[in-house]
Order: C-alpha cells, then structure tokens, then sequence
C-alpha cells in the first residue's frame, strides 16, 4: 500500500514537472542580473517596435512589469520626465515546433543607463508546448526565469 | 492468499485484453496486438514528426529569426528609443 502511494506521488510529481514550459537546455542566461538592481527604477520597452501596439505585447509586458516589481524593481511609467536606472527591453515570438507541437521564443535585455548605456542582462528562453497559447507560455517563462534569477543571485553565465 | 488474489488480477487482465481484441488467441493475440499498436503509435509520431517539420520549413522560423535579429541589435533599438525621447521633447 505504502508502495502504490509512492507510485502515485512520484507520477503526480512528475506530471507537475512536465507543465514547465522552458527548455534550458536551449535557452541561455548571459550574465547575472546585477545585484544594485533591487529598488532600482526600470521602464519597459519592446524591442520589436512593430509589436508596440499588439494586445499580446501590453498582455506580456504587464506580466513582466509585475514579475519585476515583486522582485523588488521599482516601475518608471514615464521614461521621458524621469529617465530610469535600466532599460528593459522583451520580444517575444511563436512558431511551429520540432520536438513539440509549438515552440516560442522570449528575449530580455536589460540595458544600464550610466554615462554610456551598457547591456548588463540577457536572457533567451526556448519554450517548448503542446498549446499555442503564446501569452500564457511567455509569461509562465518569464516567471520561471525571474524566480531562478533570485535563487541564483549573484551567480552568472550560460544556465 | 495476496499472489492468488494477484494471478486472479492477471488472469483477468489478460481476457479483459482478450474479449476488447475479440481475439481467440488470448495472451498471445493480445500481446501481438499490443506490439502492432505500438508500431503504428511510433509511426504516427514519426509522421507528426516530418508534418512540423514540413510546416516549419514552409512557415516557420520566420518569427523566431526576427526575434533574434532584435535580440542581436538591441542597442539599435535602445538608441532608436532615446532619439523618440527627444523628438517628442522638442515637440
């Protein structure tokens, strides 16, 4: 009996694992996100300008604007009238997967506004699924990669 | 009593399979089956395989390979930005 329950948990555990999307094996983190950025001010900014006005891309950016607040960011609405400690700028795309029904894309650069802007974070993530839901995917990565950053604080380079 | 009652299992496992197939051969049959459903499930893969293969030659990548080039020039971009900043300034 205490046999079955193991069984059970161990299929229940691992049916939990698979809902995670990224495929770190294909993704990479380069560089660690600098530890000054806690309370520091960011505004958000699409890479792709042509994405600017997509329901999907105001949909992921207030995810992302949300994962970074609750990681102790501090949101600058108005980059223009208060210019803001870093630059972070996503893209996001989906198309027809290999190994996978569907394979989306999501790219973070954070850029440091100092005397010269200098690139301080990127990270590319792979996401495999069996849904096309890009928002949905995108955001759960996102969430993933945020939560593996303040675990891995301080450490850097490929993941 | 539990190895009886497990052999019981198994016996009716076995002609559960048996009666679904609507096979005469019992374990044997069944096993057969079992095998060529296998295959067929390998082959089915292997064609949904080649099918999104086939889509993403014709459709895909096209997105992803942009979002890789934006990824590449994100600098362009950052300066692209600071130039809208002070457009709209001397608006």
């Amino acid at each position: 009996m205490k046999s079955l329950i193991s069984i059970a948990l161990l299929a229940l555990l691992s049916g939990c694992a698979s809902n995670k999307v990224v495929d770190w094996n294909g993704s990479s983190v380069i560089s660690a996100m600098p530890s000054s950025i806690k309370g520091a001010r960011f505004s958000t900014f699409p890479l792709d300008k042509a994405k600017t006005r997509k329901v999907e891309t105001s949909v992921i950016e207030k995810s992302l604007i949300d994962t970074l607040v609750a990681n102790g960011m501090v949101y600058e609405n108005n980059p223009k009238q208060q210019v803001p400690n870093y630059f972070v700028m996503y893209d996001y795309a989906s198309d027809y997967g290999i190994t996978s029904q569907y394979e989306h894309a999501f790219v973070m650069v954070v850029y440091a506004l100092e005397s010269k802007p200098r690139q301080v974070f990127k990270a590319r993530l792979k996401i495999d699924s069996s849904n096309n839901d890009t928002v949905k995917n995108v955001n759960a990565a996102m969430s993933e990669l945020v939560a593996k950053l303040s675990n891995n604080s301080g450490q850097g380079g490929k993941q | 009593m539990k190895s009886l009652f497990l052999a019981m299992l198994f016996a009716l496992h076995v002609s559960s399979h048996a009666a679904g197939y609507g096979a005469m051969g019992g374990f044997a049959d069944g096993f057969q089956k079992g095998m060529a459903n296998a295959q067929q499930q390998q082959a089915q893969e292997a064609a949904l395989m080649q099918q999104r293969q086939a889509m993403r030659a014709q459709y895909g990548t096209k997105e992803i390979e942009r979002l890789d080039f934006f990824a590449s020039n994100a600098e362009t971009r950052l300066y692209e930005i600071f130039k809208e900043f002070s457009t709209d300034e001397k608006r």
